[in-house]
């Protein structure tokens, strides 16, 4: 189902409230962001997870912006580029998936620092990758000790353009995966692709091959699903269930 | 017919885990409400809490042999929960809602050590358990893990303790996302696990975030939420002098593959493991 087919079902449950996008070329990891530089929106429709990453990747297929965060709960905003305004996101929604965005202000502290954003991007690259976190480094090109740099919300880091650019094309994949797959890559990161290597070779070398990392994706996404179940998956389908721990007991607050 | 056993007849009352001794037993029952070999801490007043906290099955055991004692912790009703005793914060003292439904607005303080007591389980005989008070399951869950909790959870070295003393509000924070929905574990390993090591010497430490399997299979959002917590631990644990995150082991593992021998490696992190100097 694409976005317009989905647009158009207002029978699913949506639950979703506010979206973030930052353009393409603008770094999020910019050290000077206030609020005059954002327009902040609310958007009355929710998404379920496999029309979130629709709406991601044909933001991503417009070849000049970068979407990220778009899920439930965030707060988030638009970083204006002299091409394209807040009204232009207004109209790009609009057409991408009939609903209105709303312009709002948010509180201070509701709008999160650069290295917060920098961190969230990663947790959901990782949240379709899975990766070990050296693996994750190689993916990035930079060194274990510089990932755990990225990791630290409190730190401000002007990307290089090159990081950047690899951070960009790595968002990607993993937007195209997530599109495929609720399992994370890692699942069958080491899988022989028909073309030879794996999956890991391909997204840690130098040179970015979109086109055969999106094949492999593909044929990636297919032996995902059909791989056995793990006992524990097996127990669970014969009513064993896993004894919740008690830190899930409600609060005493 | 044959005659009832004592457990059948303490079962036929109404008594299990988590039922509260009535008023009128307390005159009887103060004698063995104090410290062994020094005088009892006197009558309970009406508005505190005796429960039952022994297992039902110990509780209604065929014959005094089996069963000679109850154990009953001895509650007390405070005004509001205490940051630093509720939801388990603390291995000592534990402030708890014994029964939302029942009694909303009642909130009770009870200390593992000094409100502790074994009484003759002959006692409860031809009583029943107080009609209009008894822990909700969710209590009863709670005091077992708190009580649990104080004998299994590891006696971390004081130094490193006071290592991460500084972080620790952050680390509860953190930990806010993963734990309310259980949707992962932390574990972490530590070494020397036992030794008080002097400022020059560092402690070495692997953190897992151990996911559900289920999660870490099918719910994107959540692996998210875990691996974002996971980035911020890991770099706040890395903030603190003398502690040296091992990053080459550390991270976010599918609970399908972190097997039996890691946990033996490994403790699960509690922030009770921090109270031992309270």
């Amino acid at each position: 189902m694409n976005i317009a087919e989905h647009s158009q079902r207002r029978s699913i449950p949506w639950s979703l409230d506010t979206f973030a996008f930052d353009t393409f070329g603008e770094s999020v990891d910019s050290p000077v962001i206030t609020a005059g530089q954002w327009h902040w929106f609310k958007v009355r429709h929710d998404f379920p997870n496999i029309i979130e990453s629709s709406i991601r990747t044909a933001l991503h297929a417009l070849g000049t912006i970068q979407a990220h965060n778009i899920r439930s709960g965030r707060t988030i905003g638009i970083i204006e580029s002299p091409t394209f305004t807040g009204a232009d996101w207004q109209s790009l929604w609009r057409s991408l998936c009939g609903a209105t965005l709303e312009a709002t202000n948010p509180s201070a502290s509701s709008i999160r620092n650069p290295g917060q954003l920098r961190t969230d991007r990663l947790a959901q690259i990782q949240s379709a990758f899975g990766f070990p976190l050296q693996t994750f480094a190689a993916v990035l090109r930079i060194s274990r000790a510089q990932l755990y740099k990225w990791l630290d919300p409190e730190k401000g880091i002007q990307l290089q353009l090159e990081s950047r650019s690899r951070l960009q094309q790595i968002e990607r994949v993993a937007s195209q995966w997530l599109v495929q797959s609720n399992a994370p890559l890692s699942l069958a990161a080491r899988e022989p692709l028909p073309r030879g290597g794996d999956i890991i070779g391909m997204l840690s070398c130098a040179k970015f091959d979109a086109a055969s990392i999106e094949e492999a994706l593909r044929y990636l996404a297919a032996k995902t699903a059909d791989l056995p179940e793990s006992i524990s998956e097996r127990m669970r389908d014969r009513g064993f269930s896993r004894r919740p721990s008690f830190r899930s007991l409600p609060s005493d607050e | 017919m044959g005659k009832l056993t004592l457990g059948e007849r303490l079962k036929n009352q109404g008594w299990q885990c988590g039922s509260a001794l009535p008023v009128r037993l307390y005159p009887q029952i103060a004698q063995y409400l104090g410290p062994p070999h020094d005088p009892p801490h006197g009558v309970p007043a009406p508005g505190d809490w005796l429960v039952v906290i022994s297992q039902s099955c110990d509780l209604v055991a065929p014959t005094l042999e089996h069963e000679p004692y109850v154990e009953v912790l001895w509650c007390r009703a405070i005004a509001k929960p205490r940051t630093q005793y509720f939801n388990i914060r603390s291995t000592r003292q534990l402030d708890f809602r014994p029964d939302r439904q029942a009694h909303p607005n009642l909130v009770l303080t009870t200390h593992a050590a000094k409100d502790r007591f074994i009484v003759p389980r002959s006692m409860l005989d031809g009583i029943r358990p107080h009609s209009n008070r008894r822990l909700a399951d969710t209590a009863v869950r709670r005091i077992q893990a708190w009580l649990a909790l104080r004998f299994s959870r590891p006696a971390w070295p004081d130094n490193f303790v006071s290592r991460i003393g500084a972080i620790r509000d952050t680390l509860t924070h953190i930990l806010e996302t993963v734990a309310e929905d259980d949707i992962a574990e932390v574990r972490m390993a530590l070494s020397p696990r036992d030794q008080e090591l002097p400022d020059s010497e560092h402690y070495s430490v692997a953190v897992f975030f151990v996911a559900d399997e289920q999660i870490w299979k099918s719910r994107p959002t959540q692996r998210e939420a875990i691996h974002s917590a996971f980035g911020r631990f890991a770099t706040a644990l890395k903030s603190c002098a003398g502690v040296n995150v091992d990053d080459q082991l550390s991270g976010v593992i599918d609970g399908g593959t972190f097997s039996w021998q890691m946990t033996q490696s490994t403790d699960i992190w509690n922030f009770a493991n921090l109270t031992n100097r309270e």
